[in-house]
């Protein structure tokens, strides 16, 4: 699976550095463990981290090596705490498919997710919630169209299962749809079998008919 | 909150004037040949020194390479927040790992200082975890392990003798601002959207050109 719509640079990078919550980490884990191309400008970062290390100005007051030098031997023999992973972008796993996706990163299964209605053809299961912040598996029937609504925040959607266009696009497995305040859209799933989409949200969503809006508060979303 | 480290308004002036050819013929803008021919001798030294310390575990060799990065590996924490005291601790851990584990290191894959990068980041990310927890747990957001410090000997600024990077240089302002404001200050692009007043779709397009031209730089440099 080679997916074709990516998460912005600017994901990659808050990615690469350590700059995510918990939430959108997930969405990016399991994005970068399937893109190529989204692990090279995962890499690229890094490098770049390199090189910004090398030119930042020394601290003042830096304990003297010949101190370190001393414990060198000793620390040898304990376990060091230091990741080694050399990039994040090995650190990933590929979600290769939702089942996968479901053990790997939520460590449960499928039948222990806990799904709730939102409209026809339309279920939700919230996973995690942490201020505004709140991640989502959503699970649409085949044709099913999905409220035109904008966002108060960003909005990160990854494919797991299945397929959904939104305007002239199509979200296949694998694939990221990059929102915020500035994108509404109306996804609709294709005719072919049911979707299963990873979201994150921050904030709330705001739909533009009354009917959503009206659930809305029931649902959390 | 973060102390004033970012001293951005002194980017060179003609930073500003490199805006217009981002989108023309994609190449790298006029930088002076010296100072990026001196990046990468400096870079290929360090690498050198990595790959000599990985071979024959040289007291002399590691004494080297903690000259050239500890103090810098210390203001980058600092810089990202921690307290002089931890960024002080880390920093022994990460040299220590470079002695230990200098056998990992693959020249053919990074270069020592994005190695040495990747051995910062992954603690600075750990101790951010830690502290994460520690506060849910807690219900407070101070905390004891990880606090800004005022730190005034910080400074950075664009004049011949100290650069953050050359290749900084090679990025127009409004794109050069955003990346150390990620690095060097830890913020995410929406925090840093919010900082400038910009919109978020501006900022992840500056981002988007400043990897573009990161790239090209980067395959240079390599």
């Amino acid at each position: 699976m080679t997916p074709n719509h990516h998460p912005s640079e600017a994901w990659l990078l808050d990615f690469a550095l350590g700059n995510l919550s918990p939430a959108f980490e997930t969405v990016l884990n399991a994005h970068v463990g399937t893109c190529e191309e989204c692990q090279n400008n995962v890499r690229l970062a890094e490098s770049f981290g390199g090189e910004i290390l090398a030119g930042l100005p020394g601290h003042s007051s830096t304990g003297d090596v010949k101190t370190i030098s001393a414990h060198l031997t000793l620390e040898k023999e304990q376990e060091n705490r230091v990741s080694m992973a050399t990039s994040r972008a090995i650190e990933t796993v590929a979600a290769e498919s939702f089942e996968h996706f479901v053990e790997t990163y939520l460590n449960s299964s499928i039948g222990a997710l806990r799904w709730r209605t939102l409209g026809r053809g339309l279920n939700i299961c919230r996973l995690s919630s942490d201020h505004d912040v709140r991640l989502w598996m959503l699970k649409a029937q085949a044709g099913t169209v999905l409220p035109d609504h904008s966002h108060s925040g960003s909005e990160l959607t990854m494919v797991l299962k299945g397929a959904y266009f939104c305007g002239s696009e199509i979200f296949r497995a694998g694939d990221i749809e990059d929102a915020d305040e500035s994108t509404i859209h109306r996804p609709v799933v294709t005719g072919q079998g049911e979707c299963i989409c990873l979201a994150v949200t921050e904030g709330n969503l705001k739909f533009q008919s009354w009917l959503p809006r009206l659930v809305q508060p029931l649902i959390g979303i | 909150m973060a102390a004033k480290l970012l001293h951005i308004d002194n980017l060179s002036a003609d930073s500003k004037l490199k805006e217009g050819n981002e989108n023309s013929s994609g190449n790298i803008v006029a930088l002076t040949p010296s100072a990026l021919d001196a990046n990468s001798a400096a870079r290929a030294e360090e690498t050198a020194l990595l790959v000599s310390l990985k071979q024959h575990q040289n007291e002399q060799v590691f004494e080297a390479l903690y000259r050239r990065f500890a103090a810098k590996l210390k203001s980058y924490l600092i810089s990202l927040g921690s307290s002089a005291d931890t960024a002080e601790a880390v920093v022994q851990e990460v040299m220590v790992t470079v002695w230990t584990k200098a056998h990992l290191f693959n020249e053919e894959k990074a270069s020592a200082r994005t190695w040495i990068f990747t051995l910062i980041r992954n603690r600075y990310i750990d101790l951010k975890r830690a502290e994460a927890r520690q506060s849910n747990a807690y219900g407070q957001y101070a905390l004891s392990g990880i606090e800004t410090e005022t730190s005034s000997d910080i400074q950075f600024n664009h004049t011949a003798g100290q650069q953050i990077s050359v290749m900084l240089e090679a990025l127009p302002r409004e794109q050069a601002e955003i990346l150390l404001l990620a690095y060097v200050e830890g913020k995410s692009h929406r925090e840093i959207a919010e900082q400038l007043g910009v919109p978020i779709g501006t900022t992840k397009s500056r981002l988007r050109l400043a990897f573009q031209r990161l790239r090209k730089l980067m395959e240079t440099a390599q």
